[in-house]
């Protein structure tokens, strides 16, 4: 209670001198114009108050009040001087000079706080990384970010491997990934047959029935086989096999090969001339190509298993599979007919916000509990028991890796999708109405104003939601602290940092920040011409 | 309601029966899809709100769903982690104290000082105005590992500067060892972190005032200082409270940064605790639930209590133009 007080008394101080220093500065800004030196004089004495402050902390001015006070006497009189020596060139224009102080009295506090908390130490940051020994004081070096990108502990750069990129192309996620760019590539022509019209249309439509036919079995195995690869345990009887079998067989990878070659030259074709387009705006084809696209990145982060490549998987797919949630879940409200259902259920898949990641991450352990023997208490293993299945430990087995890092990134995903709801919910309310209703006249469907009307419109939010989530997501540190601390492969940047700073080794944890930042930094760039655009 | 059909439309058409009760269910078909989805997104919460009252030997012996049909509560946990010091550790209120004096002059601070810079930045002129406010709204995607490491040392050893061309090291800044490893320096910090964003929505919010209430007051004779704490701060209350409730939130939840710059077992803050009791594993095992719920009490009635100012901030911050 004490410590409270004594806290909230010394804020209290803090703030009230701090206030006194601003309004002071501001009544002595209005004395410019009629007592010019004096105000002079007084700017004087702040400096030499500093000045003061310093020389005597170096010890070339009596130590203590005394320096400080010598200092400021010191600045007295050199800016007395000054103003009276100023006054009469300057005659009347001494108020504007006043006024050209007064926004620095205004932004001059927040400069301080960002130059000294933030830019400086960013600098130093970028410093520190490129010298050597342990806490960065020794000479120039890139020693750091070679431990971070070549070095071999046990074999193998835990930080950052490519040494099984090859697994990449044989991997079920690769295949099912060409496979949903081939299906796209065909939906897409068709779609943009269709609006060609005539007795293509037909072709096309047949087409994509076929294709769609031929590969929804193929697709169906693929996910079959994904969640059986999930959920089942090393060296348990897998019940969905024979699908497996079929999706992992060299057959199927080289008909989603074809398939997905197809594509490319198609579309590299259509951009050349008008005679074979595609149209990847259509709903289903560019579905497709999400889908292709987060599968052909889950196959490469899952299989390389590095910090730096864990850190992009992280980003993938929570700000990814967040929007895709997000955005579902503020098309859904928007339906409700009632608004009090829709404020409600928005608040509740939002709540998790307002909870620390910490907090989440007992709620999650809870979930995800495996007792020994007996009734299962974690809601997922007692699920699994109930349909008998084996039971697992999520996020502590071995066995489980390299899922172990999916199951932490549901807790992100669990947190983030109510903030990607909330802004696109608001995003498409605000959608206006006349461009509905002129679709409508013009005949369109619900699925095709949603797609080319409600989408185009909130393009912009839906990258501002993106962007977003990647500057959080990339410095994920607390939950995979207090979930696995790292272990078992699911160690990130933010955590790599963290260790090497409570370890000591300051240069390396710098290194490991300034990768961090690098791979923000386009997302930074991005935000700063959307700025000074809005500016101009 | 942006891409329904008209209910109206599908009611008064004159449909046959069965088709309309097609259309019915159809229509309510998304509310009973949303009912789902928050059913699935608040059990794990519900689950951990439960286990908090149940007596240690039942949270190991059965899942927590069952006390829903075989209730047996109990406040020994809330009773035990708050007031309790046993094995070293400290009673969960003492934490929870630690907390709320990281937050709330973490919250206070750069409100004030965001607020002040915003002003400017919104209805002065100035050289290099611009090319500032860009810079300080590009800091908000800085991540804050990039200044985790200088800024320990700042508070242990101070700044100093040696002088170009000279071997004359000038101690600019003195170590603050008086605040090192305190709360203090924890939201010294938060402050430093929290200025980009609380400045960039302060000035959308004022830049949005109307200027001809400022220009009056200007011709009226009224000085900047004046229009800022009469005019401006009343009107930009709003803004004020969003961020506000944002920054409570933010260094509430906080756990790296007070993971950093406190001291092992000073001031400790709730997520810090509850993380050391996670870590303790097996004997306590029923407490972290209750530690849980205590650290999420505030957070969730400042959210429910203040939800509107909160998603105020949320959609000024990201959504723009």
């Amino acid at each position: 209670m004490e410590q409270i007080l004594s806290v909230l008394i010394s804020v209290g101080i803090g703030a009230v001198l701090a206030l006194v220093l601003f309004v002071g500065f501001n009544v002595l800004l209005e004395q410019a114009a009629t007592r010019w030196p004096w105000f002079v004089a007084a700017v004087g004495a702040m400096v030499g108050l500093v000045f003061g402050a310093i020389m005597q902390h170096n010890g070339w001015f009596p130590a203590g009040l005394v320096g400080i006070l010598l200092g400021g006497v010191l600045g007295l009189g050199v800016g007395f001087l000054l103003g009276v020596v100023s006054a009469k060139s300057l005659g009347r224009d001494a108020t504007q000079i006043a006024e050209k102080f007064r926004p620095w009295v205004f932004i001059g506090p927040a400069l301080l706080f960002v130059t000294v908390g933030l830019v400086g130490p960013a600098i130093s940051t970028m410093i520190i990384s490129f010298r050597g020994g342990k806490s960065g004081d020794e000479g120039v070096t890139l020693d750091n970010y070679r431990t971070i990108f070549t070095d071999k502990i046990a074999g193998t750069n835990q930080f950052f491997n490519v040494d099984n990129i090859g697994d990449v192309f044989t991997s079920r996620l690769f295949i099912a990934g060409l496979l949903f760019c081939g299906v796209a590539g065909i939906l897409a022509r068709a779609s943009a047959m269709r609006f060609v019209g005539g007795s293509t249309a037909r072709t096309g439509s047949l087409l994509s029935r076929l294709g769609i036919g031929a590969l929804v079995a193929v697709v169906v195995a693929m996910i079959a086989g994904l969640i059986e690869g999930i959920v089942r345990e090393p060296n348990e009887s897998a019940i969905f096999d024979v699908l497996t079998v079929i999706v992992s067989s060299p057959v199927t990878l080289f008909i989603a090969a074809i398939l997905a070659a197809l594509t490319l030259v198609a579309s590299f074709i259509g951009r050349r001339s008008d005679a074979f387009e595609l149209d990847w705006g259509s709903p289903t084809a560019s579905l497709l190509v999400v889908g292709a696209v987060i599968l052909l990145l889950f196959s490469f982060l899952s299989t390389m298993q590095a910090v730096v490549w864990n850190n992009l998987w992280w980003v993938a797919s929570v700000a990814g599979l967040s929007t895709v949630f997000g955005l579902l879940l503020a098309i859904l409200a928007d339906r409700t007919r009632n608004n009090r259902v829709e404020v409600t259920a928005k608040a509740m898949i939002f709540m998790p916000m307002a909870i620390s990641m910490v907090g989440a991450a007992v709620i999650w352990d809870f979930m995800y509990e495996k007792q020994p023997s007996g009734d299962q208490t974690g809601l997922f293993n007692a699920l699994l028991q109930a349909m008998g299945f084996e039971t697992r430990g999520f996020f502590i087995n071995a066995s489980m890796i390299p899922w172990n890092n999916i199951w932490i990134m549901v807790i992100m995903i669990w947190i983030q999708t109510g903030f990607a709801m909330v802004i696109l919910s608001a995003a498409i309310k605000g959608v206006p109405d006349e461009l509905l209703e002129a679709a409508r006249v013009d005949g369109a469907t619900e699925t095709q104003m949603f797609w080319r009307v409600v989408i185009p419109q909130i393009k912009s939010t839906i990258v501002v939601v993106v962007t977003t989530l990647v500057i959080i997501v990339m410095k994920v540190f607390d939950l995979v602290k207090a979930t696995t601390g790292g272990a078992n492969r699911t160690n990130v940047l933010a955590n790599e940092m963290f260790d090497n700073l409570s370890g000591g080794r300051f240069a390396l944890s710098s290194a490991f920040a300034v990768v961090i930042f690098a791979l923000v930094l386009p997302i930074m760039v991005i935000n700063v011409n959307r700025t000074r655009k809005e500016l101009a | 309601m942006a891409v329904t059909s008209k209910p109206e439309s599908i009611l008064g058409s004159p449909l046959e029966p069965t088709g309309l009760r097609m259309k019915r269910f159809l229509g309510a078909l998304p509310t009973w899809v949303l009912w789902l989805v928050v059913v699935v997104w608040t059990i794990p919460t519900l689950g951990l709100f439960v286990s908090s009252f149940r007596p240690v030997d039942e949270i190991q012996k059965s899942g927590w769903w069952t006390a829903l049909w075989r209730p047996d509560f109990t406040l020994d946990n809330y009773n035990d982690i708050l007031f309790k010091t046993t094995g070293g550790r400290d009673a969960l209120w003492e934490s929870f104290l630690n907390s709320l004096a990281i937050a709330v002059p973490a919250t206070v601070i750069p409100v004030l000082v965001a607020a002040f810079a915003a002003y400017a930045f919104a209805w002065m002129d100035f050289r290099f105005k611009n090319w500032i406010f860009v810079g300080i709204v590009s800091l908000m995607a800085l991540p804050n590992q990039m200044a985790f490491v200088p800024l320990l040392r700042l508070f242990r050893d101070g700044a100093s500067w040696t002088l170009p061309l000279t071997d004359i090291t000038l101690k600019i800044i003195p170590s603050l060892s008086a605040v090192q490893g305190t709360s203090v320096s924890v939201w010294l910090v938060h402050t430093a972190f929290g200025l980009p964003l609380a400045i960039f929505l302060l000035h959308n919010f004022m830049s949005t005032l109307p200027k001809d209430i400022i220009e009056a007051a200007r011709i009226d004779g009224a000085s900047h200082f004046v229009i800022f704490y009469r005019l401006i701060l009343p009107l930009s209350r709003p803004a004020l409270a969003a961020f506000a409730v944002f920054q409570f939130l933010w260094t509430w939840n906080d756990y790296l940064v007070a993971l950093i710059f406190l001291q092992p077992g000073q001031d400790t803050p709730l997520t810090i605790a509850l993380v050391n009791l996670v870590g303790e594993r097996g004997s306590n095992f029923q407490l972290r639930f209750s530690a849980a719920f205590v650290s999420m009490s505030l957070p969730l009635l400042v959210f429910f209590s203040l939800q509107k100012h909160f998603v105020r901030g949320l959609l000024a911050g990201s959504v723009k133009g």
